[in-house]
């Protein structure tokens, strides 16, 4: 039962002549039995930041919490967190049974308890089967399973997860994604899973921390990332494809308010006119729509199709709107070529603007 | 500027088929696409076609003239690899000369050449800086004059963006469409990804176990995939199949599963007895999003699955597979929870369950 904290975590790699910001003053609160997602492209500090809450780390500024404890300064076996990889570490010439018992014998449990637990940790894995048979044997799906099962067996204090699906196949994947599912919701252990794979964060975390550069981003909800994305980079990785950002200028026209481009882009916003006075009118915005929520077929702007992907009963639509570039994701049902010219408006209430320098949301 | 003809062309390892017995064409100046899963055979044949390697039977044909026993030079043919491999420690302009210094061209001659596709490719600004400085899309377009910059005239990509984070990938399947109508050029594009398939090829191979199982446009074979494997294979989710019987009394038919029963009106052509159904996980709904459809049933769920936009919803309805049903917006469940799903009946695939070849579409049974 651990509800981890950190506070203003920062962790420098290098020296005087090459300062690597790993992580950068990065401030978390992980609730007690939550399943947590940490979600970003290769480099953006998620893995550093899992290895100073395990302890293989230590922050350069900053303090970690479990609890009201500062288990800061701890090892990481005083910390009891039980890691998964994204491969599977096993000793190949040891069954099964032996390789998930070898943290209890080491504790120098009671046999029979030891017993007793293995099987039942067998079973809730679904493992059973193999528990005579040596890794080498297993394929690694398997393999992954037993992994996860040594991991539990310690009964630890929160797990951590670092990309244990990748190397899965689609099948295994999903049997592993429900039954870790399952396991976090019956035993209520805190669990930090992280993934570059926006489906794996969404899939099973309640709330994810989205990073970049070191940086937090957004912690929310899958929703709330969905919806009401922070800033461009979250609005951009998250969905597929990702929101479509484009620079546009705020201009005042016989009481109207457009969203306006050098090279004829307009569209009529006088809809939040209000809302975005009462933060001063900026003078540049990035407007974020995601591609589902552009619309075909009538509206105010002239678009060019140059693309066309299809993606099942759904079509991707990459279009050329006067000097901006953007995509359309529409049912299968809307005919469009390439070279096609097409009237396009955007779902008014899922228009988000950005502010362009720093990227943050203002409406 | 070829029409490429494969005739019945066979490559052994170790007397095993790798290639057996391909036939295609591909039309000059297309964007053609080589779809198969590992070891399928794909990649041999795009060095067949490359000349890096010899059939063992059968030829191949550059615009009707035999190039079987011509290397990639004289057919001209190069090939991008995957990650597009530039020199890192080279700058652009020195990465696309590269082949011809290679060949050792006079300085000015080499010059003028890289300046001529660097501009083509819409690159020129960006021939002193090193691949790190590039973005994605620049890179893979200085792997592409690379290419080109020896008069080639088919240009083979190897699996160009599978090892590229996908969201890298999003922007580079348009961009490599758009430098493909730009230079052309018969591109032929070799990829273990369905869905880089569907986007990009106008015409597409599907390739398994050394043959070529089916080849058309995209729309040929989502709408009618020659059998299961196609029909599993060639989609944005992995279609779903499970067990059902044809039984046919008194000249009424129907089509019977474990959970639902379908009459079917034209089932003359259908033998009685056991079939394989296909239904594609976009083609199901959840009725409290999408409301009823012809054919209802509950299910249990396994799994949401949150797919950036989309979610698969795992479900067990008791048909011994567990189905997969593709939900257009973000829908997350409660593992275990009960649901409502549906499908209309011309969306059905029926195969065969001796060869699983298919036998019919939805459509053709009801209509």
């Amino acid at each position: 039962m651990v509800r981890i904290f950190l506070d203003h975590v920062t962790k420098i790699f290098g020296d005087k002549k090459k300062r690597v910001v790993a992580v950068d003053d990065v401030t978390l609160d992980i609730p007690d039995g939550a399943f947590v997602g940490l979600l970003g492209p290769s480099g953006c500090g998620k893995t550093t930041t899992l290895r100073i809450i395990a302890g293989l780390e230590t922050p350069t500024k900053g303090r970690v919490y479990f609890n009201e404890e500062d288990v800061t300064d701890w090892e990481p076996r005083k910390r009891n967190v039980a890691m998964v990889f994204q491969f599977p570490v096993l000793y190949p010439t040891i069954t099964v049974y032996e390789n998930i018992a070898l943290p209890l014998k080491a504790a120098k449990e009671p046999e029979a308890e030891v017993r007793k637990k293995v099987k039942e940790i067998a079973e809730l894995v679904g493992i059973t089967e193999f528990l005579g048979e040596k890794p080498v044997r297993l394929d690694v799906n398997v393999r992954q399973k037993v992994a996860l099962a040594k991991a539990l067996i310690r009964d630890p204090s929160v797990f951590i997860l670092d990309e244990p699906l990748t190397v899965l196949d689609p099948k295994a994947r999903i049997e592993l994604r429900t039954k870790l599912k399952e396991i976090q919701l019956g035993l209520k252990k805190t669990m930090i899973y992280v993934t570059h794979d926006q489906t794996e964060a969404l899939t099973l975390a309640e709330k994810i921390a989205v990073m970049n550069a070191g940086k937090i981003l957004q912690y929310d909800t899958p929703e709330a990332l969905y919806n009401n994305p922070a800033n461009t980079f979250v609005g951009w990785f998250i969905g597929n494809p990702g929101m479509n950002l484009i620079e546009c200028n705020v201009v005042e026209e016989n009481d109207k308010l457009y969203l306006s481009t050098e090279g004829g882009f307009r569209y009529d916003i006088s809809f939040i006119a209000d809302e975005l006075k009462k933060l001063g009118l900026p003078k540049n915005v990035v407007l974020g729509i995601r591609p589902e929520f552009v619309e075909i077929g009538s509206g105010p702007l002239e678009a060019k199709c140059v693309h066309v992907e299809y993606a099942g009963n759904r079509i991707i639509l990459h279009l050329e709107s006067y000097d901006r570039t953007l995509k359309a994701k529409t049912p299968i049902t809307v005919k469009a070529k390439p070279g096609d010219t097409l009237r396009i408006d955007f779902v008014k209430e899922k228009i988000k603007l950005f502010d362009p320098k720093t990227g943050n949301a203002i409406l | 500027m070829p029409e490429i003809k494969v005739e019945n062309v066979s490559k052994l390892i170790e007397g095993k088929p790798i290639v057996n017995n391909v036939s295609m064409e591909i039309p000059d100046k297309s964007f053609f696409c080589i779809l198969g899963p590992p070891r399928s055979g794909k990649t041999m044949l795009m060095r067949l076609i490359a000349g890096l390697e010899m059939p063992d039977k059968g030829r191949i044909l550059f615009d009707g003239e035999d190039v079987t026993a011509l290397g990639p030079v004289e057919r001209r043919v190069a090939i991008a690899f995957q990650d597009f491999a530039l020199y890192p420690h080279l700058t652009a302009f020195d990465n696309i000369a590269s082949p011809l210094k290679a060949m050792k061209l006079p300085k000015d001659e080499i010059r003028r050449k890289v300046l001529e596709v660097a501009r083509y490719l819409k690159i020129e600004h960006r021939l002193t800086h090193y691949p790190s400085e590039l973005s994605g899309g620049e890179k893979q377009r200085v792997a592409i004059a690379r290419a080109l910059v020896k008069d080639a005239e088919v240009i083979l990509l190897d699996e160009p963006l599978v090892r590229l984070d996908y969201k890298i990938r999003e922007d580079m399947r348009a961009e490599l469409y758009k430098i493909q109508k730009e230079i052309g050029k018969n591109v032929i594009l070799i990829t273990g990804d369905p869905f880089e398939a569907m986007s990009l090829g106008e015409r597409i191979a599907v390739m398994n176990e050394g043959r070529i199982v089916q080849l058309g446009t995209m729309e040929d074979i989502y709408e009618r995939p020659v059998n299961v494997f196609v029909g599993r294979y060639f989609g944005v989710v992995e279609m779903n199949i499970f067990d059902g019987e044809i039984v046919k009394m008194n000249d009424v038919a129907s089509l019977r599963t474990k959970i639902f029963e379908i009459p079917l009106k034209n089932a003359r052509n259908l033998p009685e007895g056991s079939v394989k159904i296909g239904l594609r996980p976009e083609h199901m709904s959840v009725l409290e999003l999408a409301g009823k459809r012809e054919v209802n049933f509950r299910g249990k769920i396994v799994l949401t699955e949150v797919v950036g936009s989309d979610t698969i919803v795992h479900i067990d309805a008791g048909l011994g597979e567990l189905l997969r049903v593709s939900v257009p917006a973000i829908y997350r469940r409660q593992i275990g929870e009960e649901i409502d799903v549906g499908f209309d009946i011309e969306n059905l695939y029926i195969f065969s369950s001796k060869d699983e070849k298919l036998l019919a579409r939805g459509g053709d049974l009801i209509g």
